[in-house]
């Protein structure tokens, strides 16, 4: 997995989550600064949107905090801190989807917002004030393209890339089998580069296991 | 583009995972097939490209509500720890009992002593509160138990001490109090406000000097009171004019008194000048209980004129000029203070015994807005000595060998008027007044 900025290595976690879970405050507070800003990052490629990663990466870490009892030590800390964005990330695209499809339907006809319509969207839209310092249009184009991808697809890409988990911890994390973790990474990545090339992508071609 | 090749070899690739004999099977497939072999190419560059995204900065709000959650956990784990913890010292007494088959509570042992200790005390507490109060029989003096302040203008004016006025009007008013009971120093700006009566200041009063506790605006009635000083200055009272008694020192021949030593010992007998409020009013919980303290060594003072001489009061001022030019006026009976001194100045004063409280209000909050605090004085000596005794003023030496059976009706035997125009109808205390830089 990607090391952090204060390099916490697993044994170094370990000890951390153990004296956590015996009470020690101040070794969740330090396990909590160590992974806070990974969640925000990945709750803000999930989303798009900095306001509502924020939200969702202060909703993760208080649930962390209140529901630290429920960790079960066998696993890493930090997949069950990630399961936990990852589904509240997907929670909040579901209810964005619902709102979205509620307010196209009248404009557009009804389509998803995983569909074309949302992909020719998020291509057209103009960068925002935090993408503004990002010059790079070749990463300006890549974070498009994530945008456009399927919720699911999307997560497997970035668990994979850019929290760099091996497909044991994403399997983990997405609560999904080993195989269909390898399969639509592949398919993501597929799918990823037809969107970069201008090429859609439809719902119906990722929705498997 | 990558149907009929395994997807498994090609995500291998792109993730760099495969071993040697794999990445051969797949590099010619690559080899036959340019697409392919530039499609995991760019497969193999976003990948690279999602890597390297910009970490954005995480919101301040989200670090601080975290912080509070982790705060508030702690803090509710500690109170049931708390609460979990006193539970399991009561733990060993119903173990005990458990020991019989019958769930007895058993009085832990450190319960029992706690128990005899209060016992001792309310019985002490109770035999002390029996015993008479000397100062309950004499005339002129006031009971104990009252634990009022004179701080009404006309309480002053009519009688201290209990006594009744000897004369009234404003030619017999305290000191340099005007007719309407008030200090000449206040500011001129609320002449025109209302005269207010304080109400008896009881012991659980907060502060006798905080208008905000006791209904009082002192300030209003102090500069009332310059304002009518200015009109009508107080004049000798010439028919009344006592005898001047041989001598009006005393000494104390007791040891220092236990209760004047525990409110002089008790933390903050210092009037603290009040925050920049309007009102002047202290504002803080500590500043009351200063206020307070100083109040109930001026009502010890008060009934006990004799302990004078065992305290020091100190005067903190910004204008120490002007507040020498007070006490100077204040004064009943000594000798004048050259205003021009330089603090810090000590002299020995004269005053009545009521007007106390009264100065160390105008000092400390009306006029100066001053530190005022009483400290234990150092000798033995108690009172001061006249201008024109032969003794030293203020010495240690021995106190005097007795005092006079009647040193209360001493106390009150009135001064020249001319002098001291207020004495005539109080008791006065002879106090070390030292007036310093704050």
């Amino acid at each position: 997995m990607k090391s952090d900025d204060t390099n916490l290595t697993p044994e170094r976690e370990t000890e951390l989550v153990e004296a956590a879970l015996a009470g020690d405050r101040n070794a969740l507070g330090t396990l909590l600064t160590c992974y806070q800003k990974r969640v925000y990052h990945l709750c803000l490629r999930m989303v798009s949107n900095p306001d509502d990663a924020a939200d969702i990466t202060q909703d993760v870490l208080v649930r962390a905090i209140q529901h630290l009892g429920g960790f079960r030590q066998g696993s890493r800390f930090s997949t069950w801190l990630f399961r936990i964005a990852m589904n509240a990330a997907i929670s909040h695209l579901r209810r964005s989807r619902v709102r979205s499809a509620l307010s196209l339907e009248s404009t557009y006809g009804g389509d998803d917002t995983a569909t074309p319509l949302k992909a020719k969207m998020v291509s057209e839209r103009e960068p925002g004030p935090a993408e503004s310092v990002e010059q790079d249009e070749q990463v300006q184009q890549l974070m498009r393209a994530l945008d456009a991808l399927d919720t699911q697809l999307r997560s497997v890409i970035l668990l994979r890339d850019l929290e760099e988990m091996d497909y044991q911890q994403i399997a983990d994390v997405l609560n999904v089998p080993l195989g269909t973790v390898k399969s639509r990474l592949f398919r993501a990545r597929l799918a990823l580069r037809q969107i970069m090339e201008g090429r859609m992508v439809l719902k119906s071609e990722v929705s498997d296991g | 583009m990558v149907e009929g090749y395994d997807e498994t070899l090609l995500l291998g690739y792109v993730e760099g995972e495969l071993n040697d004999a794999e990445r051969q099977y797949v590099q010619r497939w690559l080899n036959k097939d340019p697409q392919l072999a530039e499609l995991l190419q760019q497969m193999v560059d976003d990948r690279n490209g999602v890597r390297v995204l910009p970490v954005p900065a995480m919101p301040q709000r989200v670090v601080d509500e975290v912080d509070r959650e982790l705060n508030r956990v702690a803090a509710m784990e500690a109170m049931a720890s708390a609460a979990s913890g006193g539970a399991a010292s009561d733990t060993p007494g119903e173990s005990a009992a458990e020991l019989d088959g019958e769930p007895v509570y058993v009085m832990p042992g450190w319960m029992g002593g706690l128990a005899v200790a209060a016992s001792i005390v309310i019985l002490l507490t109770l035999f002390l509160i029996s015993m008479p109060n000397p100062n309950k029989a004499k005339p002129g003096s006031r009971d104990v138990a009252d634990n009022t302040l004179v701080t009404d203008p006309g309480a002053l004016g009519g009688g201290a001490g209990g006594q009744p006025a000897t004369s009234g009007g404003p030619d017999s008013a305290v000191a340099q109090r005007n007719p309407d009971g008030t200090l000449p120093y206040a500011d001129d700006n609320s002449r025109d406000q209302r005269v207010t009566t304080p109400p008896a200041i009881a012991e659980t009063t907060p502060s006798v000097t905080d208008p905000a506790n006791t209904g009082v605006d002192s300030k209003q009635t102090l500069a009332d009171a310059a304002d009518a000083a200015r009109r009508n200055p107080p004049k000798p009272d010439t028919a009344n004019t006592p005898v001047k008694p041989a001598t009006t020192t005393v000494y104390a021949a007791d040891a220092p008194s236990a209760e004047l030593k525990r409110l002089l010992e008790q933390g903050g007998t210092k009037l603290t000048k009040p925050a920049a409020g309007d009102n002047g009013a202290p504002t803080t919980p500590d500043e009351r209980r200063t206020v307070q303290d100083i109040a109930a060594i001026v009502k010890f003072l008060r009934d006990n004129p004799g302990r004078s001489g065992e305290v020091e009061l100190h005067i903190a001022s910004r204008d120490t000029k002007r507040t020498l030019r007070m006490l100077k006026d204040l004064s009943a009976g000594d000798q004048p203070v050259d205003e021009t001194a330089k603090p810090p100045v000590t002299y020995p004063m004269m005053l009545g015994v009521e007007q106390l409280d009264a100065a160390i209000n105008t000092i400390a909050t009306d006029v100066f807005h001053a530190d005022v605090y009483f400290k234990a004085r150092p000798t033995l000596a108690a009172g001061s000595v006249p201008r024109d005794a032969s003794k030293p003023r203020d010495t240690g030496y021995a106190p005097w060998p007795s005092l006079a059976p009647d040193y209360q009706a001493i106390l009150q035997q009135q001064i020249p008027s001319r002098d001291n125009p207020l004495s005539n109808t109080q008791p006065v205390i002879s106090i070390s007044v030292t007036v310093e830089a704050p």
